[in-house]
């Protein structure tokens, strides 16, 4: 008898204790003060992560009614973190009294990290770029402002044998300026630096673009020697064609000379966010439509190696399975996902009822069942990167607004 | 312009006064008559019973004991009718009249008066209390222990537990006497939880730019099983001991948030929104010990009591990652910057009661 009360007992017991999984939970955290900051990279390091963005700098006035926020400056936000998210030291800001912000984070072997984005000179108003280096710890060991005419911001960077390669964008003006070449003064173009380690310039590639807009998205090193740069060329000149964005990419040669120029796309208002290098092409995601609008969708292109071949496929990612019913969502970053699938992250919805998202396709572009997230609540969210790491944990970095505040924000869990 | 007037009888008013004091003075008069009826019946068997003419005493007071003695008397017309079937020899009379007394007098000690036939049949029967019911209301006061913080924020801020003392606490509780001093109780309580956690959320530059204050409440039963031991008595006060456990069942959880910036102007406003269920997120069957102590007053049939106990909650309230949650925390996260952190739930509680003894008079083998 009083071994079937305890049996029962056990029996109870074992029922109570609910399982408290750590796999489908999502773990936030927020980083920021007053105003807006908002997180643009997340790069795995050692126990952790280095996050990029911008950080809001607020000048507080301590009165008799209470603090007031007496000003504001926009810098170039740099966050160490464990591996919950947790700061470790502190909230650092880049460029001295320089407006700013960081739009990419990369991790070295070494364990040190190298920041790029770019500073607002405060004579001129004009951007610069500007790249940090920052010890294993999170500290700011250097920082570089690389001085020109004109607008001038890095979108990317990467890690190459004689140092770095910086992707940006200027908008000098470049003779001559034609419908093919050249660039009106004011209008964008996609540039390109080889830096040493030290962040000294070995030379600077000749700028890349049309006569509208150009903006880099991201490069990645070929498998074969080179590089591959995907962006975004505004092609609204030639509205019957092409109307709008459209994709643009190219080849960067081991010598920086730039090769293959190459326009994807039509009349759907492309935009390239992110891609990835595969073995028999390239897949670049990105997000048709009006920006910010309700026709909105997540897009996929999968090009072979020789980039002037039609695609191999592309089309709208279907996200919404189980219904007929499309919902708005763009996508603004791509990494690689457990062996042969691959993450995307954006915003779902638009306006304020938009969610940070993140979803898993396979190496065609389609959702796999059962991996899509889609997370936030009252105020508008959006992811702006996303890495996964070799026990497939998703972490994202984006923003969190509600009103005039948004929070830089991190998120992680697993599908 | 007509006016319509609604003229009372000067008498209306006064004819009502008169037939209620009429039916009062009625009622009153004829439970007097029926009172002192009852007690001239019981002088009168008295007086037969001392008379010898105990056969006569039965008939005298039976309709009497149903109704229209006083406490006092219905004491006192037991004893002597049961003494009147001693005489008469009447055994199974006297037993069952016994029987009756004991049932209507559980807690009756002999007095010397008693007449010793009296108080011979009453020591072959043995009165036990069968069951206790008790009743307890009173207040919690709720404790979180073994917190483990998560928080939101990416540096963590100050965080504050708290909770008010004014929470509903409620219970029913069945008592089996094992010994003279110790009882084994099985209870079912209504417990009312509330705390409050404001945490300080951290900016740049060490300042703080806003707190998050996030009040939750739990209501719950809890059936805990325990053991009570009268320690010391003194006069009719008992002072006992509870040790005992259980499980507590989560009824509903529910949390109100709210974000304030403490900063005025730059667009910091105010974040308040309904009322969150937390249900989802909390267990739904806890394990809690309990230990307490109290003293009980002896009144006729039962006691007054007032006790302290303190509960302590064995498991994590805290479920993390359900889908069905999901909203709810999402919520919480990005609107609030709040996440739950992990702690287990206690409470003290102060009450007061009233406990009926329910006894079973039974003949002595």
């Amino acid at each position: 008898m009083k071994r079937k009360y305890l049996i029962l007992l056990f029996t109870v017991l074992l029922l109570s204790c609910e399982r408290n999984s750590d796999t489908d939970v999502i773990l936030f955290k927020f980083y920021g003060d007053a105003y807006e900051d908002i997180g643009y990279s997340i790069s795995k390091s050692e126990g952790g992560y280095f996050i990029t963005g911008q950080l809001t700098q607020v000048k507080r006035d301590i009165t008799a009614s209470g603090t007031l926020i007496a000003g504001s400056t926009k810098k170039m936000g740099i966050i160490r973190t464990d591996s919950e998210g947790n700061v470790i030291g502190k909230l650092q800001l880049a460029g001295g009294k320089l407006p700013g912000s960081g739009t990419r984070v990369i991790t070295m072997a070494d364990g040190t990290a190298v920041a790029a984005g770019f500073v607002i000179d405060t004579v001129t108003s004009q951007k610069d770029i500007f790249i940090v280096r920052l010890d294993a710890d999170g500290n700011i060991s250097s920082e570089k402002i690389f001085k020109s005419d004109g607008n001038q911001y890095s979108t990317d960077i990467i890690k190459t044998d004689e140092g770095f390669l910086l992707l940006g964008t200027t908008d000098v003006k470049r003779e001559p300026v034609s419908e093919a070449t050249g660039n009106a003064a004011g209008k964008k173009d996609i540039l390109l630096l080889r830096l040493d380690n030290s962040f000294g310039s070995i030379s600077q590639i000749p700028a890349v673009g049309f006569i509208g807009n150009e903006e880099g998205a991201a490069i990645k090193q070929e498998l074969t020697g080179g590089y591959m740069v995907v962006g975004t060329t505004d092609r609204s000149d030639r509205p019957s064609e092409q109307a709008g964005n459209n994709i643009f990419l190219f080849r960067v040669n081991e010598d920086g000379s730039t090769t293959q120029p190459r326009i994807v796309g039509g009349t759907l208002n492309e935009t390239a966010a992110d891609f990835e290098v595969l073995n028999d092409g390239y897949l670049i995601a990105g997000t048709i439509g009006t920006e910010g609008g309700a026709d909105q969708r997540g897009y996929i292109w999968k090009i072979p190696l020789n980039i002037y071949d039609a695609p191999e496929f592309q089309g709208k990612i279907d996200i919404d399975l189980s219904s007929d019913v499309e919902t708005s969502f763009s996508i603004n970053a791509m990494c690689r996902y457990k062996t042969n699938s691959f993450l995307l992250a954006g915003q779902h919805g638009t306006g304020l009822s938009s969610r940070m998202l993140v979803l898993a396709v396979d190496a065609f572009g389609t959702m796999m069942e059962g991996h899509k997230k889609i997370a936030g609540g009252t105020g508008t969210q959006e992811v702006f990167d996303v890495i996964s790491d070799e026990e497939n944990n998703v972490i994202a970095v984006g923003k969190n607004s509600y009103e005039n505040n948004s929070m830089i924000t991190f998120m992680k869990f697993r599908f | 312009m007509p006016v319509s007037m609604r003229i009372r009888h000067p008498f209306s008013d006064f004819s009502g006064i008169l037939l209620t004091s009429f039916i009062i003075s009625f009622s009153l008069v004829a439970t007097g008559q029926e009172t002192s009826t009852c007690a001239e019946n019981l002088k009168n068997a008295q007086a037969l019973f001392e008379s010898g003419q105990v056969e006569k005493v039965p008939e005298m007071l039976q309709s009497c004991l149903k109704s229209g003695f006083t406490r006092e008397e219905q004491l006192s017309a037991y004893k002597l009718l049961i003494q009147s079937y001693l005489f008469e020899d009447k055994l199974s009379r006297a037993d069952s009249t016994m029987m009756d007394f004991l049932k209507k007098n559980p807690e009756y000690e002999l007095s010397p008066t008693d007449h010793s036939s009296f108080v011979n049949l009453y020591n072959t029967f043995r009165v036990r209390p069968v069951i206790q019911l008790s009743v307890h209301l009173g207040t919690n006061l709720p404790f979180l222990t073994f917190i483990d913080k998560h928080p939101a924020m990416g540096i963590p801020g100050t965080s504050t537990y708290t909770s008010k003392a004014l929470n509903l606490y409620g219970s029913l509780e069945a008592k089996y006497e094992l010994t003279g001093k110790l009882e084994l109780n099985v209870e079912a309580g209504f417990s009312q939880i509330k705390f409050t956690n404001t945490e300080g959320m951290p900016g740049l530059e060490d300042a703080e730019f806003g707190k998050t204050t996030y009040n939750e409440s739990q209501n719950r039963i809890e059936l805990p099983l325990s053991m009570t031991y009268d320690f010391k008595t003194f006069g009719r006060f008992t002072l006992y001991g509870r040790l005992g456990a259980g499980p507590a069942l989560n009824l509903s959880t529910t949390a109100t948030v709210e974000h304030r910036p403490s900063y005025i102007g730059g667009g910091g406003v105010l974040r308040t929104g309904s009322d969150l269920s937390r249900n989802d997120s909390r267990i739904a069957l806890d394990v809690f010990t309990q230990a307490g102590a109290g003293i009980k007053f002896k009144i006729r049939g039962g006691y007054i009591v007032a006790e302290l106990r303190t509960s302590a909650g064995f498991m994590n309230q805290v479920i993390r990652g359900r889908e069905e949650a999901a909203e709810v925390e999402n919520e919480l996260a990005s609107f609030y910057m709040y996440a739950d952190d992990d702690f287990h739930v206690n409470t003290s509680n102060f009450t007061v009661g009233y406990t009926q003894i329910f006894y079973k008079p039974s003949k002595r083998k």
